[in-house]
């Protein structure tokens, strides 16, 4: 429990009005439901919440929990049971008051921003000079720095959040503040390795530190020009929405009669560089959006459902050009590689909410509808690897969810609402199989941790990339997998935070698999996968 | 209803805090891409639509207790319902704006009242309106004007003047201009004069819900005897109470109920009501809540699984009154209108409402001091509006924080463009 003096302190750093220990406040921060498969959705309560304004307060705060032995846990927009506190004794960062569009460099095309600046503020403030922000998958509600520094990064518009990062202020698990790249040596943000401090690896990893590591309070993001217009005339919310394609805009839905085919073409426009957003068009994620109820009568009748299933193999596809004769080059090499794989081409922004579709994937506004299907959703985080490793996974999701679909485990999305989405013209690419489901329903809930098991088994028998590592269970479990990470975490944290005051559980925690309800055969699969994949321990032992 | 009855909405919040923004795709800017002013204003989660479910349900389960601290939480909300529109672009099983009310509901009947709510209450049932004036004086803004007295008499148009405009010495020619381009286009008007009463809908939104039913009752018979097959009234507030809490009460009138802007707008459309005198000026118009988004009739009270409730009868704030101000603004010879980023179903509020405005005056202010500086971002020379709540926010902030933004009611704007003459008090 937090003392009085310590409480006093956190007081002192942020300000009366903005520290809180009234149970009531404390609880809405306990309660995460997203992406939390435990059976209820509450977290460990916080022992306070604190909204500091300034990169000083957070460092004050950070050195309160340091000198009284308790933990802190930071977050920006606050979305996911990740953001809040793994255990007892942690004090809560809530950065919303830091919230500044600080800059926007044109000529540079960099944008510095605090934590609670999303997505949408950041596009609807760039396009208004011809550029525009890396949407991250989560939508236009989240922190494009948390993104960038501290959690994943996949966004559907070509890039990747922590490629896209320019410079960071960084307040270290010991409350000193450290800036890396050019910002380090006090030269502006137009570059992340220097001349200054040159540690992005150390600070993002892979799946980022979830403040196991700190606090980020600015960072330089990349921005990526707009050839759309400054602020799109948009009337209406979504069905009711009103707006025309800009004319040097497409947007397309390219159909496939199978896989591999859809594979192959997609790729291929992503190669030859014609996409300003290209990802497949899973034929579970639409109708789940825009008519959840005729969805599930449709999915009831076994014809329907197999004419919907012949045009599952689509791609979604905007198309931007800076001239008529550019969009007629562009549509021509369409043409070629969508004929070459036997596909076809609908031009869906010429129908009826195409403009409707165009604006939501381009303002970001898409992620939150996914809620519509059952409340809540999760998701098979797979792969960002090569293309043909996230196809993989794409085909495995399918084959998981149709079991669970059929165990009544989630909403039934025709078994398809995986998320493909290629970067930086196929380098690499990103898959992940979203689940739908009532967090009112039980047999959803039951179903959550076997649905989790079953792509963990799949990561394993495929030897992909398991991005949910960063949960302790996972982390112990496939550490060996993955080149012993854990342990190097475990040397940075030692120089890092000396007095543990970083609440790490998703950066460093680490706890046994808790394999109760979960088919014995499948864990014995695991455990042999594990011990046939386990690459350093013949090395080890020598 | 009751609190609990609202649970499956409050186990579904994902925690995504799209309560508390734009919609997205409305995002225009980085300064108004908020759209609650409590979150604003206070930051803390609990502030937020999300956050107040929460606590909702946090003390359903036993986990925290109902205190003063966290009733300040609850009421510190002008219940404008921006978190419910933006909750609803997205979510189809979620009744944000019901579980406010009920969570106010709550309150008083575990006792954790607010002092100067309860002088709200007070004064409602001492003198029949929310602001303590004496009833005997509630009809004395008509006096001299050619109207039928609807206790004695039958009507064509039952007009409500509701109590701001009845009381408020600023706003009373503006209600006496709205009557007089009725009475000019030739319609019958009835009104209650003293023995009108408040609608009932602030004691509602306060958690008072047995004074609101009283008053619901008082107002069908009224409207019953005056036979009136229209009831009009000038107050958004009021309008919203009509459309939406009666019939979910089950006090639905009898009548076609409309806000005065749908009332003019009609006689423009049909060549009873024309505006001749110029107003040279850019406007910009703020959307009142309760005429817009709470304004949406009542569509039902679904008893089943929300998910399964088709979208027609979803609360989304999309059938509020939006299009007939503007139309009659536009309407004004000379005229323009600019408008705010922050318009219709994603309005930002005035602040007065809720029981803001008698409780935490500061804050009140806070939040209209916050759309003049929208107007004013608009590039707009004045601002109008339609509600006399709004007007009389917009007007004191601006007075006392020196933002120099004329403020206007529709109606005086219409009166002027008319060129009508409103006869003086008698």
């Amino acid at each position: 429990m937090i003392s009085d003096q310590c409480f006093e302190e956190l007081v002192q750093a942020v300000g009366p009005e903005n520290a809180s220990r009234e149970p009531a406040v404390l609880d809405t921060y306990a309660w995460q439901p997203t992406f939390n498969n435990r059976p209820h959705p509450w977290v460990t309560r916080p022992e306070a919440v604190v909204l500091p304004a300034s990169t000083a307060e957070v460092q004050a705060v950070v050195k309160a929990c340091n000198r009284h032995g308790l933990r802190f846990k930071a977050f920006s927009t606050g979305w996911g049971a990740w953001a809040g506190p793994s255990g007892e004794g942690v004090v809560q960062l809530d950065l919303r008051r830091m919230d500044r569009v600080l800059d926007i460099d044109e000529k540079n095309m960099i944008a510095v921003v605090e934590p609670y600046a999303i997505g949408g503020q950041l596009r609807a403030e760039a396009m208004k000079v011809g550029l525009n922000t890396h949407m991250i998958a989560a939508g236009a509600g989240v922190s494009p720095l948390a993104s960038a520094c501290a959690a994943f990064g996949p966004g559907w518009d070509g890039t990747y959040s922590p490629r896209n990062l320019m410079g960071v202020e960084w307040v270290l698990p010991d409350g000193e503040v450290l800036r890396l790249g050019s910002a380090g040596s006090g030269l502006g943000w137009f570059c992340a390795d220097g001349p200054g401090p040159s540690l992005r690896g150390v600070m993002r990893g892979k799946a980022g530190g979830l403040s196991g590591n700190g606090v980020f309070t600015a960072c330089a993001l990349k921005l990526f020009p707009w050839p759309g217009p400054p602020r799109p005339e948009i009337k209406g919310l979504f069905y009711d929405m009103e707006l025309e394609l800009p004319w040097n805009f497409r947007l397309y839905l390219l159909i496939f009669p199978d896989r591999r085919s859809w594979a192959e073409a997609t790729y291929s426009v992503s190669r030859e560089g014609l996409d300003y957003n290209v990802m497949k068009s899973p034929i579970g994620v639409v109708p789940v959006i825009v008519a959840p109820r005729l969805t599930r009568k449709l999915a009831g009748f076994p014809n329907l459902r197999a004419a919907l299933s012949s045009i599952q193999h689509g791609t979604m596809l905007i198309m931007a050009a800076s001239s008529a004769g550019e969009m007629e080059y562009r549509d021509a090499v369409l043409r070629e590689i969508v004929n070459a794989h036997s596909g076809m081409i609908m031009d869906f922004g010429a129908m009826a909410l195409g403009g409707t579709f165009w604006w939501s994937v381009i303002s970001g506004a898409v992620p939150p509808m996914s809620f519509r299907a059952g409340g809540q959703m999760q998701s098979g985080l797979g792969p960002d690897d090569a293309w043909d490793t996230a196809v993989a996974w794409d085909a495995s999701g399918e084959e998981i969810k149709r079991e669970w679909i059929a165990k009544g485990g989630c909403v039934d999305d025709l078994a398809d609402a995986c998320v493909d989405m290629l970067w930086e013209d196929g380098t690499i690419n990103h898959s992940e199989e979203l689940w739908y489901y009532d967090p009112r329903n039980e047999a959803h809930v039951a179903a959550l941790k076997g649905m989790a098991f079953d792509f963990l088994l799949t990561a394993m028998e495929q030897c992909t990339d398991q991005p949910w590592n960063i949960f302790p269970e996972q982390r112990k479990l496939i550490a060996p997998l993955q080149g012993r990470f854990n342990r190097w975490q475990r040397e940075l944290a030692r120089a890092f935070d000396p007095c543990s005051a970083a609440d790490a559980s998703l950066y460093l925690g680490e706890e046994d698999m808790d394999f109760s309800g979960i088919e014995p055969g499948k864990v014995e699969e695991l455990r042999r996968l594990m011990q046939e994949r386990d690459w350093l321990r013949e090395e080890e032992a020598r | 209803m009751a609190l609990a009855d609202y649970k499956r909405d409050m186990e579904g919040c994902s925690r995504c805090s799209s309560c508390k923004w734009v919609p997205f795709n409305q995002i225009k800017s980085w300064r108004f891409a908020k759209n609650c002013p409590s979150i604003c204003r206070y930051n803390f989660h609990a502030y937020s639509g999300s956050g107040r479910m929460i606590i909702a349900n946090s003390i359903l389960e036993g986990r925290s207790e109902l205190n003063e601290a966290v009733a300040e939480i609850v009421y510190r909300c002008q219940l404008c319902g921006a978190c419910d529109t933006a909750c609803k672009v997205y979510r189809d099983d979620i009744d944000l704006t019901e579980v406010l009310l009920e969570l106010r509901a709550f309150c008083v009947e575990s006792g954790e009242l607010l002092v100067e709510h309860m002088a709200v209450i007070d004064a409602l049932k001492r003198e029949d309106n929310v602001l303590g004036e004496p009833k005997e004086r509630r009809g004395e803004w008509a006096a001299g004007l050619p109207l039928k007295d609807i206790n004695r008499e039958t009507c064509e148009v039952f007009f409500h003047a509701g109590c701001r405009y009845s009381y408020d010495p600023d706003l009373r020619d503006t209600l006496r201009g709205a009557v007089s381009l009725l009475l000019d286009a030739g319609v019958e008007v009835g009104i209650a004069g003293a023995e009108e009463s408040c609608c009932g809908g602030r004691a509602y939104e306060l958690g008072y819900r047995g004074e609101a039913a009283n008053y619901a009752d008082d107002l069908l018979s009224r409207v019953k005897a005056s036979g009136a097959r229209t009831l009009v009234t000038a107050c958004a507030d009021g309008y919203a109470h009509l459309r939406y809490l009666y019939p979910r009460m089950g006090k639905e009138l009898p009548c076609e109920v409309l806000h005065i802007t749908q009332y003019l707008d009609r006689l423009l459309a049909g060549g009873r009501l024309r505006l001749r005198n110029s107003l040279p000026t850019l406007f910009t118009y703020h959307d009142p809540c309760h005429l817009g988004r709470m304004g949406e009739p009542f569509l039902s009270d679904w008893k089943g699984d929300k998910l399964e409730r088709p979208m027609s009868l979803k609360r989304a704030g999309r059938k509020g009154v939006y299009e007939e101000p503007r139309r009659l603004l536009r309407a004004l010879p000379g005229a323009g209108l600019a408008e705010m980023e922050r318009i219709r179903e994603y309005a930002w509020c005035c602040g007065a409402g809720g029981g803001v405005l008698e409780a935490f005056p500061d804050f009140a202010l806070w939040t209209a001091a916050e759309r003049l500086e929208e107007a004013l971002a608009s590039g707009a020379e004045a601002l109008a509006t339609a509600c006399p709540w709004c007007v009389r926010a917009f007007r004191d902030t601006a007075s006392q924080a020196g933002i120099d933004l004329p403020v206007y009611d529709l109606i005086d704007l219409a009166v002027t463009a008319a060129g009508i003459s409103v006869p003086a008090p008698a």
